[in-house]
């Protein structure tokens, strides 16, 4: 299923890939590749690859992603992914060491560490980073 | 005066000390199962921006050459490859663990993966400017060849899962063309994004595929493997004696000749390397029988060899401008953030640069063998007190704020974000990542320098067989595409003749 999905996918960027190539401008001569040469040639080899990997995936009929048994790792992980989505949207919006602090502590017990440890060790790693890239390294971080 | 000035250059103690923590850093990140030197070189190049340039190289270049070295730890204590260049180191080393020689193990790893480090990089020196020389002759014909050489090594870096690495390959010259047309100047699938313009950024891209991507996919097994890595047994006596040193002198000596040229060769690395040296150095030596059941000189020939590829692949990178094996894939992305683009004409516009990376590699492997030598008793103690959690929120901190402190943008830890969920579904899908780097890094130089040749020729594509080097280059691509669609088919065969029986 996963390879049917990522051939549909691929082909669909390639084929998207390939109409904006129209509008790129044409070579003064048809003997030297334009712009559009190159992506097209390549979005239409991926479209053919593809197409290949989509017939294995219909034929094989491999599983990759296995929920079932590893339910509350994927579930963990998509958590990971939501919350690291929602600190770099507030990343240059809210300070520095408290955004990362909350980031680092709901991690820490996502992942099964004790609140005792996890939180002290989540503003105390936040707080390092920050003087470290800060003041050590001048990155602009909102404090 | 160019040695003084270059001993003057890397000798400056902030450049040793920068050196130092790169060391550390790549000891740390190569013992851990997991973390790859990729990942290392990845995650610090942001950081490596903030500095100077010869302490930004020396960090980089002390995470490289230790953290190949520091994969051996774990093979030899745990029987686990801290970085896959060390898993031949896992044959023999755990068996002398179990034999009660865990010390003898770490020994041999430290002082003949600098002994391979600095012989590899002596070669660099002595390789390195008569093969730009030769390069100085190339046009785009003879560039454009190299680059399409370099990627037919997508076919070879792809294993098994030969259809896939093909697609990931095609995927990463896709996205390399986002960007700048370099010939006509128009904006190609950039999506109205000021920030790519100049393309997509590389490290980012690194950071994501191997940080984010690596640390998500193990997420998903939480819960199911022990939580921390761990060794329990004794270190005792921890140098080979002199006599084992003559002994082990042809072995040895085959393994460093492999492993550098191994290492030149594009899209291999240190686990081809090793494996290729014990082979060969178990048809040689005289203690053959052992090979494989804990012999000391099987361990030091991998752990030379893996090492040599250092050299071997650096030389390639500096030279040609086509990356050795991954982490050098890495590196050119980083060269070109201090605006360094290696290849022949770094030699002579970048000239003292060039000596203190060949310098610094020298330095490098000889703080290996103090940090080596000092710490072999408490590398137990350290993968035992370190979680798999502390862990991916380390590397979890890095990759974002490492992302974002390239270019104080946020455009490029989106980009780390997205690199890191597609990292992840390569992983989970049997889809390899090397194709990727390789595609990624030698697509542009490709296209350019094709298009740069048509222009000249008028469309005529005959220039790449009369010329010679364009030619010699355009076969060696075919035979490297035939022989590893051959190895694969063999592979696949002997799998379905193994499911069978």
């Amino acid at each position: 299923m996963a390879e049917i999905l990522i051939g549909i996918v691929i082909i669909a960027i390639s084929l998207a890939a390939i109409i904006n190539a129209q509008s790129f401008p044409k070579p003064l001569t048809s003997e030297v590749p334009g712009s559009a040469f190159f992506p097209t040639v390549i979005a239409v080899a991926l479209i053919v690859a593809c197409l290949a990997l989509i017939y294995k995936g219909i034929r094989e009929k491999n599983s990759y992603f296995s929920f079932k048994s590893d339910k509350k790792g994927y579930a963990v992980m998509a958590i990971t992914i939501a919350l690291t989505a929602i600190y770099i949207l507030l990343f240059g919006k809210m300070h520095f060491i408290i955004l990362t602090s909350v980031y680092i502590g709901i991690l820490a017990l996502l992942f099964g560490i004790k609140w005792q440890k996890a939180i002290p060790s989540a503003v105390v790693s936040a707080t390092v980073v920050y003087l470290v890239f800060n003041r050590l390294l001048n990155v602009l971080l909102n404090g | 005066m160019d040695i003084l000035q270059t001993m003057q250059a890397i000798m400056q103690p902030s450049v040793l000390l920068f050196m130092l923590v790169g060391v550390i850093v790549g000891t740390l990140i190569g013992a851990l199962p997991g973390l790859s030197v990729v990942m290392a070189i990845a995650l610090f190049t942001p950081i490596t921006f903030l500095l100077e340039p010869t302490q930004g190289l020396a960090m980089l270049i002390g995470i490289y050459n230790a953290g190949v070295w520091a994969g051996g730890i774990s093979a030899v204590l745990i029987n686990t490859p801290g970085t896959p260049a060390s898993i031949m180191s896992t044959l023999d080393g755990y068996a002398m663990t179990q034999r009660g020689e865990a010390g003898l193990g770490l020994g041999i790893n430290t002082v003949y993966s600098v002994i391979g480090g600095i012989f590899s990089s002596i070669v660099l020196m002595f390789a390195a400017f008569p093969i730009a020389n030769f390069a100085l002759n190339f046009g785009p014909a003879e560039y454009a060849m190299l680059a399409f050489f370099g990627l037919s090594m997508i076919i070879s870096v792809s294993g098994k899962e030969l259809l896939k690495g093909v697609i990931v390959g095609l995927f990463g010259l896709l996205i390399a063309t986002v960007g700048t047309d370099v010939m006509f100047g128009n904006a190609r699938y950039t999506l109205g994004v000021m920030e790519l313009r100049n393309g997509i950024p590389f490290i980012p891209v690194m950071i994501g595929l191997f940080g984010i991507g690596e640390i998500l996919d193990q997420i998903t097994q939480i819960g199911k493997e022990e939580p921390t890595a761990s060794f329990k047994g004794k270190i005792g006596r921890i140098l080979p004696t002199g006599k084992q040193f003559r002994n082990w002198l042809p072995a040895t000596g085959l393994s460093a000749v492999i492993g550098v040229i191994v290492g030149a060769i594009p899209g291999t690395g240190g686990d081809i390397a090793s494996i290729v040296s014990w082979d060969q150095a178990r048809r040689i030596s005289k203690d053959k029988e052992n090979y494989g059941k804990g012999s000391p000189e099987a361990l030091a020939v991998t752990c030379l060899s893996n090492n040599a590829v250092i050299g071997g692949a650096m030389t390639t990178m500096m030279a040609l401008g086509i990356p050795g094996d991954g982490v050098t894939a890495v590196l050119i992305g980083s060269l070109m953030m201090y605006s360094v683009r290696p290849g022949p004409m770094m030699f002579i516009e970048q000239r003292p640069m060039v000596l203190n990376i060949m310098g610094l590699m020298i330095v490098a492997n000889l703080f290996i063998l103090l940090v080596g030598l000092a710490t072999a008793k408490s590398s137990a103690k350290m993968l035992n007190r370190l979680s798999k959690p502390t862990i991916w929120i380390v590397v979890a901190i890095l990759c974002l704020v490492g992302s974002y402190a390239i270019s104080n943008s946020l455009v490029d830890v989106w980009i780390a974000f997205a690199a890191g969920i597609l990292g992840f579904i390569f992983r989970k899908t049997n889809m390899p990542l090397a194709p990727f780097v390789l595609a990624i890094i030698l697509g542009p130089m490709f296209e350019a320098n094709l298009r740069r040749t048509l222009t000249i020729t008028g469309g005529s594509y005959a220039i790449f067989v009369t010329n010679p080097i364009s030619l010699v280059l355009l076969v060696l691509s075919i035979l490297s595409f035939i022989s590893a669609i051959y190895r694969s088919s063999k592979a696949k065969r002997k799998t379905a003749e193994e499911a069978q029986a």
